[in-house]
């Protein structure tokens, strides 16, 4: 909570200049959510307030706020949220909190916490190791940026090419060497016609060296995207016999690439979403190696690799009548162990800025494979959220 | 030999006039354009669907636009929808959510509905026909418009120059005194004319005359009819590319 004070404050700070700004904008909801989870086995967490039980209730509210004050040539922004549990516990969290400034129409400098755009992809975005990967399973997936310093140089609409210092590792560790802890990143993207290309490269002393790039291109409506990234300082350590785990030299190149197809059926009112990706990952474990992962638990914690597996798939089908509902469906498979993640929700808006939801959240699999090995199987909840 | 010689000059003379009179409809419709909106703007709509089953509740969304780079659309009402954001670039389209929880932009199909209404993604988001048809005079016609009564119209044919065009044929109507927009009609690939646009409402807005409201009535679903307001309409040069990037869309 603290930490994420300190990141916020720069932009606080930042946005006093602005005072005489323009314009000023705002977008938020609050959110009352209450769910029923069920594990396979008791918790074995004594740590964790549900410890010994199969099945327990949670609640909380949840107020987000994503606040604008823009000038022609500058914008700060900050969007955060704050919960508040049934544990009568808060949780602050800042998902983006920058400032930036455009000294000329081409060339823009952002200081904060920002997330980057990376990759083309859908679901599975292997060229981007500069933005956080916070998972937070109680509430979905969401993007935090990260925080450091970017500069933007447009000097087409065309063309644009991106350079950005991470701190978040820096900010992390806290030693006297911090810049060996900073993440660099230079990104570039071009659109000829119907095709969009990206490329980056990221890099960390030690840590990550990642270059990469992808594509969309739009054929009849349907939207192809590919991406691919080869990673030169992966740290993981991988089982070598059941007792013995090994990082590979540095340099040693693990490839990942990305591919898939989504496409938007629209009908009067009724609107049709699907999307079909696959992903590999030369840096997951072998089947041999996720074995030894499961065997050597709790040891294994500690060294997964970004996935568990090599070969993953996502399938995504929402439809939507708008201003009535929208039910959006989506399956995440490890191909490699045969465990799925399914989510599932409804949500009724025909009322005017206010939608009321259902979420099923469940996985299926054997113990030990990775979306089955969590102790929790199924979560249900509902709720209501108000926009303002 | 000079029977040849009077034949090939027809011809010669006949596409010569053929072409002239395409560059004549182009600069009309090209000059309607200019009416409807001018090169490089700002504007705040208004938009409302109504029809079985539409709520009616009005879309305010903002545009900015500049000529042979593309547009930006931020949505500013209804609240859920509040902050979505489109741009339109070269055959391309994006739309960012702030609300989704991703930082990344999806991209979209341009020939899908725009937010349920009658109108297309591209329609809201890339005004201007004229690149993307080839145009003819057709024969003109005096139409009934509500509250100018009967007007004198010249016609014009557009035919798409690609495959990738929304529309495969579009028929508009224009004054024939000032060449003032007053109805577009647009034809499906099949054949089939299934969206007419009507414009209306002249008032002075970014340094001329200009009809404030655009109704696209649906010929396919009864009843179903969309309307856009001008609300605000200002001219501006000084727009730079960098507003029409991707990364300016997910900041």
């Amino acid at each position: 909570m603290k930490r994420a004070l300190l990141l916020a404050l720069p932009a606080l700070l930042l946005s006093a200049p602005a005072l005489s700004a323009q314009d000023f904008s705002y977008s938020g909801n609050v959110r009352i959510d209450s769910a029923w989870h069920h594990a396979a086995l008791p918790v074995a967490d004594p740590a964790l307030p549900w410890y010994g039980l199969t099945d327990w209730q949670t609640a909380f509210v949840l107020a987000e706020a994503d606040l604008r004050l823009t000038t022609p040539s500058a914008e700060i922004r900050v969007h955060q949220d704050l919960a508040f549990d049934e544990e009568a516990s808060f949780r602050y969290r800042l998902f983006e909190g920058y400032a930036s400034f455009s000294p000329a129409g081409w060339f823009t400098v952002t200081i904060g916490k920002r997330h980057l755009s990376l990759g083309t992809s859908y679901f599975f975005f292997p060229a981007d190791r500069l933005n956080p990967v916070v998972l937070d399973p109680s509430d979905g997936h969401r993007d935090y940026g990260f925080p450091g310093l970017t500069l933007t140089l447009a000097p087409s609409a065309d063309f644009t090419l991106t350079a950005s210092l991470s701190f978040e590792d820096s900010l992390a560790r806290l030693r006297d060497e911090f810049f060996r802890d900073f993440r660099y990143a230079l990104a570039a993207s071009l659109v000829l016609g119907p095709l969009n290309l990206k490329a980056d490269v990221i890099y960390e002393i030690d840590r990550v060296f990642r270059p990469g790039g992808g594509f969309t291109l739009d054929l009849g409506g349907f939207i192809f995207f590919g991406e691919a990234a080869v990673e030169l300082n992966n740290r993981t350590l991988y089982p070598t016999s059941p007792a013995t785990w090994e990082e590979r030299p540095l340099l040693t190149p693990f490839p990942y690439f990305d591919g898939g197809v989504r496409r938007n059926f629209t009908a009067g009112d009724f609107t049709l979403f699907a999307v079909a990706e696959y992903f590999f990952t030369g840096a997951g474990f072998t089947p041999d190696e996720e074995d030894r992962f499961f065997q050597a638990a709790p040891l294994g914690l500690a060294v997964a690799p970004e996935h568990l597996g090599r070969h993953y798939a996502l399938f995504s089908i929402s439809m939507a009548v708008e201003n009535l509902f929208s039910f959006e469906n989506a399956g995440v498979w490890n191909a490699q162990d045969g465990s799925w993640f399914f989510w599932h929700k409804i949500v009724l808006q025909k009322i005017e800025n206010l939608d009321l939801y259902c979420e099923v959240v469940w996985t299926a699999g054997a113990s030990e494979t990775e979306f089955a090995a969590a102790p929790e199987r199924l979560r249900l909840s509902a709720g209501a959220v108000y926009y303002f | 030999m000079k029977r040849n010689c009077i034949l090939m000059a027809l011809l010669f003379l006949s596409a010569a006039w053929t072409v002239s009179a395409d560059e004549a409809a182009l600069a009309v419709l090209k000059r309607m354009e200019l009416i409807i909106y001018p090169d490089n703007f700002h504007v705040k709509n208004a938009l409302t669907t109504t029809g079985p089953g539409k709520s009616g509740v009005p879309l305010v969304f903002d545009v900015f636009h500049k000529k042979d780079v593309g547009s930006v659309m931020t949505i500013l009402s209804p609240a859920r929808s509040k902050g979505i954001r489109f741009l339109e670039r070269s055959n391309g389209l994006w739309m960012y959510n702030p609300k989704a929880g991703s930082g990344n932009a999806i991209r979209l199909s341009p020939r899908s509905s725009f937010q349920g209404s009658v109108f297309s993604n591209n329609d809201v988001s890339d005004p201007k026909y004229s690149d993307d048809y080839d145009v003819a005079f057709g024969r003109d016609e005096t139409i009934e418009i509500a509250g100018l009564g009967k007007v004198a119209c010249r016609v014009l044919e557009c035919a798409a120059k690609t495959e990738v065009s929304p529309y495969a044929r579009i028929r508009v109507w224009g004054r024939a005194s000032d060449d003032l927009p007053l109805r577009m009609d647009f034809y499906a690939r099949s054949g089939a004319l299934f969206k007419r646009m009507t414009l209306s409402d002249v008032k002075h807005m970014a340094g001329r005359r200009r009809p404030s409201t655009i109704t696209m009535v649906s010929l396919e679903e009864e009843g179903v009819v969309s309307t856009v307001t001008f609300e605000d309409m200002t001219v501006r040069n000084n727009l730079p590319d960098a507003m029409f990037t991707e990364a300016a869309l997910t900041r």
